[in-house]
């Protein structure tokens, strides 16, 4: 715990604040937001002077949606409690969803393992010792039918934290909708299908950017036409902001990724914007700067209506609005005195609510050291219903609008944000700026700047550089899965193989091939559908890394140039 | 790593060698690149040395897409069923004489393959040097199977050459025309090259690339015998990379048919030795110029005393080595 | 130790550059598994290479034959994991059992930087792992560490 030295250093650095406010200076020489932008003292009318409230704010519910894209948002409903979950095999996530949605939770949302991530079976070489670790394992269409045992796919909505095999895993959801007599048209939820940002965050990627954002297109195209209630994809800046961007660039580069979603599926397939927009949905990061991020969020939902209506033309009131999801920041949580990570949450989770949020996810105190405990979890979820229904925060619609700092603020990431997209935008788009390597270079910018800070005591974390513990204890069991699980998940492949007709799974690869080479031979310029093939794949019990490994036949590994 | 090379008899290294033994071949390549090991282990590598191997260097600036190309033509030749070596060359850094050997990395698929050997190597010189060991290096892969050996050369601003004196091909390596890579045309590549790979095609700026090889070509005083080839490629996607690999072949046979296969290896070897001649001799030199009576020279010069062109005279008749007079 | 001088062509006239030739300590830094957090090890790799080590960087997405396959290939005296998913009591066994089944063990120096919980640096130690990092080591005090245990476990040292 805190022990003598430490205790005796606090006292004398509130000393020196005292001694500092005496003469009248500041505790510091300069506040700044996680963006870097300054931050004055005071914020008067002055600061908001000419921002025109109908033009530039507008009541919630209407264009461009600033203060909210409902115009009763949580007084009318409570934002959905998503708590992002899974380990082990599919009955062991099965049981854990139950025992979730007993303790509150009103929507699934479904975490799977590195091997399932990436696309390949837990039997392949570098699956090992990733099954079933950081979230569940699914490989066929019998671990879907396990994974959802006694929960009907039209009683409750899901997420699926999936990219790279977005398409068989919605393929497999679906069919098992169907073999349960429940019409696909009625099923809802969300893939994350957002392979883009992928390349500069998480490297969950396995082939080129134009070979995934055929693929991850291609889903929403499937979706828009036949599941109209699935929202098609959850264009991500959560994962860009783990990896170090800035507040600024997470909101910038998210929105480049969309409007290069969008540009795809109108100059390629050739859609018509209003079809398929209003089923976009966005996934945000809520980090540490309480303030910033409650602009942030707000800034984005201003920025894409405008974008959405401007660059596209879109005229359905839905396509402009920005619905999103939050996560607590992972990255922000201390390894040092993780009990204090709770307040983190409650604080993070509150900066989400009051900007606005459709779902959200409020990550456990014990996440920095291990997969979270169950007895964690539980008390992230129940953060969630104080924040809903304890401290009168969903009384009222966006609370903070009106504030001069919060509205001043909302302006500056707009406009910073609205700049960054547009060199982008001059950079040829979003796909293009991976290839040249300007997000790999910004962020390991962005992520050494805060590091430095970080360093020089700039950038307070308390635990890690405000107080630090004696001693690094910590009063749980972290969370251990059963080292057999993967023996048996792969006992379990084994014969999973034996027993289906050869003949069909290399029919259908075939095909998968094949349709892989036409749009590699024209370069995706005329994309043919996919998604209807996977739905074969599945029937004839093809595993999914058979699947991903017929189309890395034909479009190769793609692997980046290490950009130091 | 291991194993003890002074233990083995000239025959038994050979003989593991051809047998595919990796751990030994690369140990014998590290030996080639240490200057203060004792290189006797190294005789029978370059007795049993045929020159059967193709050697195709690629050269060109940085980050025009060089591993990405090369990572593909090793596919491309393993499906032909050749064995292929890789010899990824990088610069050190004269001021820390680290290095980041990061080309390695666009190939790594090709790691588990057992008829694929790649070897980084850091320049262990200024910008631009060729390692002292790829000379070595190449017989010992040669010897060790490889049909084919491709050598990416040092990417630099400036193009660097030097790795041509090692191959049969010299394939230069393009992108979409920019600066840099105009500058390079200027500066005399069109006398090594044989071909010319325009690398990210897909981007419509490459077809300016294209026309300024062609333009460089027309106006070069040096007429080659084999018309350079000019491929489009996209490495990234693969495209073009089987064109790239028949344009090789295609050189291949060209300089088979008139006997200078064997000459080129000759000359590598020649070219070898002097390298190494004139290196040593230059760094006995350095080591001679610590000489207290040398030092006493240079500290004339420093305070205005003498001209440089007196003081080298003095300093030569000091140096204990003889290279004739001036 | 011997000073050399490397010759730089440009055109046909001869450069010389004066060079310390020390045979430098070969680094491999790999990550294992499917993680993706790459940011770590290329701060590090960086930082090891302006500390006048040579880096081979052989990126995400390596099986434990891999690492073993490129260790040998490149005849590196360090082998640096980087692993932060927690998937290292399964991966870090299998790699030093890969290399140790090849005789390599014991002539290669193998660290290990990541979120390792405390507990289980033992288990790593046991299965052969000379060294381990938690987020916050500082490049020189790596640099260090791998300098003294070259010296110690394979015989290199370096002025």
């Amino acid at each position: 715990m805190i022990g003598e030295e430490a205790g005796k250093k606090l006292i004398k650095k509130a000393m020196e604040e005292r001694e500092r406010a005496k003469k009248g200076l500041e505790r510091r020489d300069d506040f700044e937001t996680l963006s870097w932008v300054p931050v004055k003292r005071i914020y008067t009318p002055e600061d908001v002077r000419e921002l025109n409230y109908d033009k530039d704010v507008g009541r919630p519910g209407e264009y461009p949606y600033t203060r909210g894209i409902y115009p009763n948002m949580f007084r009318g409903r409570i934002w959905t409690i998503r708590m992002f979950s899974g380990l082990g095999g599919p009955e062991d996530t099965n049981r854990r969803w139950k025992e979730l949605m007993a303790h509150g939770e009103t929507g699934l949302s479904t975490a799977f393992d590195f091997p399932t991530i990436n696309g390949i079976d837990s039997d392949d070489p570098l699956a090992l010792g990733e099954v079933g670790r950081c979230g569940v394992s699914v490989c066929t269409f019998e671990d879907m039918e396990s994974l959802f045992s006694g929960i009907r796919p039209d009683e409750i909505t899901v997420n699926f934290t999936i990219n790279t095999p977005a398409e068989y895993i919605l393929a497999s959801y679906f069919a098992l909708a169907k073999k349960r007599g429940i019409p696909i048209s009625k099923v809802g939820g969300t893939t994350q299908n957002d392979s883009l940002k992928d390349f500069y965050s998480q490297k969950h990627y396995r082939f080129s950017p134009e070979a995934h954002l055929y693929l991850n297109t291609d889903l929403i195209r499937y979706c828009t036409k036949n599941a109209p209630l699935w929202n098609t994809i959850s264009i991500s800046g959560y994962h860009i902001r783990e990896a170090g961007s800035t507040a600024l660039q997470e909101l910038a580069w998210t929105i480049a990724d969309g409007v290069e979603f969008v540009r795809y599926l109108t100059e390629r397939w050739k859609m018509d914007v209003d079809s398929f927009a209003p089923r976009l949905s966005f996934f945000w990061n809520a980090h540490d700067n309480f303030f910033e991020e409650v602009a942030k969020f707000r800034a984005a939902r201003k920025i894409w209506a405008e974008i959405m209506r401007d660059w596209f033309g879109a005229k359905n009131p839905r396509s402009l609005m920005c619905r999103f999801h939050v996560q607590t920041g992972g990255c922000t949580l201390t390894y040092q005195y993780p009990e204090t990570n709770i307040a983190r949450v409650a604080i993070q989770g509150m900066a989400a609510v009051l900007g606005g949020c459709q779902s959200l996810h409020t990550d456990s105190y014990d996440e920095a050291i291990c997969t979270p405990t169950d007895k964690a979890a539980d008390i992230a979820t129940l953060t969630q219903r104080i924040l809903a229904y304890e401290i009168g925060a969903t009384d009222t619609v966006d609370p903070l609008g009106g504030s001069y700092y919060v509205e001043w603020l909302t302006r500056e990431m707009t406009e910073g944000a609205m700049r960054e997209i547009e060199k982008i935008e001059k950079m040829g788009g979003a796909t293009k700026a991976i290839l040249d390597g300007y997000f790999w270079r910004e962020i390991a910018k962005s992520a050494s700047e805060y590091q430095g800070k970080i360093e020089k005591n700039e950038i307070i974390k308390v635990g890690v550089n405000d107080i630090k513990p004696e001693s690094m204890e910590y009063s749980f069991e972290p969370l251990r899965i059963p080292l057999d699980l993967e023996e048996k998940r792969r006992k379990w492949l084994k014969e999973y193989r034996e027993n289906r007709d050869g003949n069909k799974i290399d029919t259908i690869l075939d095909t998968l091939r094949k349709t892989a080479e036409e749009m590699h031979d024209n370069k995706f310029d005329e994309p043919q559908p996919m998604f209807e093939h996977m739905y074969e794949a599945v029937n004839v019990k093809a595993t999914m890394g058979e699947v991903m490994d017929a189309l890395q036949d034909v479009f190769g590994r793609f692997r980046e140039p290490p950009i130091f | 790593m291991g194993i003890n090379l002074k233990n083995l008899s000239d025959g038994e290294l050979i003989k593991r060698l051809r047998g595919g033994d990796k751990p030994i071949a690369s140990k014998l390549i590290s030996l080639a690149e240490d200057p203060t090991e004792d290189h006797t282990p190294l005789e029978a590598v370059y007795k049993e040395y045929r020159g059967d191997a193709h050697i195709v260097g690629l050269i060109g600036p940085f980050g025009v897409g060089k591993s990405t190309l090369i990572n593909r033509l090793i596919g491309a030749y393993r499906k032909k069923n050749y064995n292929v070596g890789v010899i990824a060359i990088d610069p050190t850094s004269p001021l820390s004489h680290g290095a980041l050997l990061g080309d390695r990395v666009r190939m790594q698929d090709h790691t588990n393959d057992k008829d694929v050997f790649i070897r980084s190597m850091a320049s262990r010189g200024g910008y631009g040097a060729v390692p002292q060991g790829v000379g070595a290096a190449i017989k010992i892969m040669d010897i060790f199977g490889c049909d084919i050996i491709f050598l990416e050369g040092v990417g630099a601003g400036q193009l660097d050459i030097s790795p041509a004196r090692y191959v049969h091909t010299v394939v230069v390596v393009v992108g979409p025309m920019m600066g840099d890579d105009i500058q390079m045309m200027k500066g005399g590549v069109t006398e090594y090259a044989d071909i010319y790979a325009v690398n990210k095609a897909d981007d419509p700026k490459s077809e300016t690339a294209v026309q300024v090889i062609k333009e460089a070509l027309r106006y070069s005083s040096v007429k080659k015998e084999f018309l350079p080839k000019i491929v489009k490629t996209v490495a990234t996607s693969g495209d073009g990379v089987g064109e790239l690999a028949s344009s090789i072949e295609e050189h291949k046979r060209f300089i088979e048919k008139r006997g200078r296969y064997g000459e080129r290896v000759e000359e590598q070897l020649r070219s070898e030795l002097r390298d190494m001649i004139v290196t040593d001799l230059v760094a006995r030199m350095q080591e001679e110029l610590k000489d207290e009576r040398i030092q006493q020279i240079f500290e004339e010069v420093v305070d205005r005393e003498m001209s440089t062109y007196l003081a080298c005279k003095k300093c030569i008749g000091l140096l204990d080595l003889q290279i004739g007079n001036r | 130790m011997r000073s050399r001088m490397s010759l730089v062509d440009l055109g046909s006239r001869p450069y010389f550059e004066m060079v310390q030739m020390i045979k430098p300590i070969k680094v491999l830094m790999a990550k294992p598994g499917l993680d993706g957090h790459d940011r770590g090890i290329k701060v590090v790799s960086r930082g090891l290479t302006e500390s006048g080590f040579e880096v081979i960087y052989a990126g995400l997405w390596n099986t434990p034959e891999m690492i073993v396959e490129t260790a040998i290939q490149e005849d590196v005296d360090v082998i640096g994991l980087s692993i932060l998913s927690g998937a290292h009591d399964v991966l870090i066994p299998a790699i030093t059992g890969a290399l140790e089944g090849r005789g390599l063990l014991e002539n290669v120096v193998v660290l290990v930087g990541g979120t390792i919980p405390l507990e289980d640096f033992d288990l790593l130690k046991r299965s052969g792992v000379d060294g381990i990092f938690i987020p916050g080591t500082t490049i020189s005090e790596i640099a260090v560490m791998i300098k003294r245990l070259v010296k110690d476990k394979i015989g290199i040292e370096l002025k």
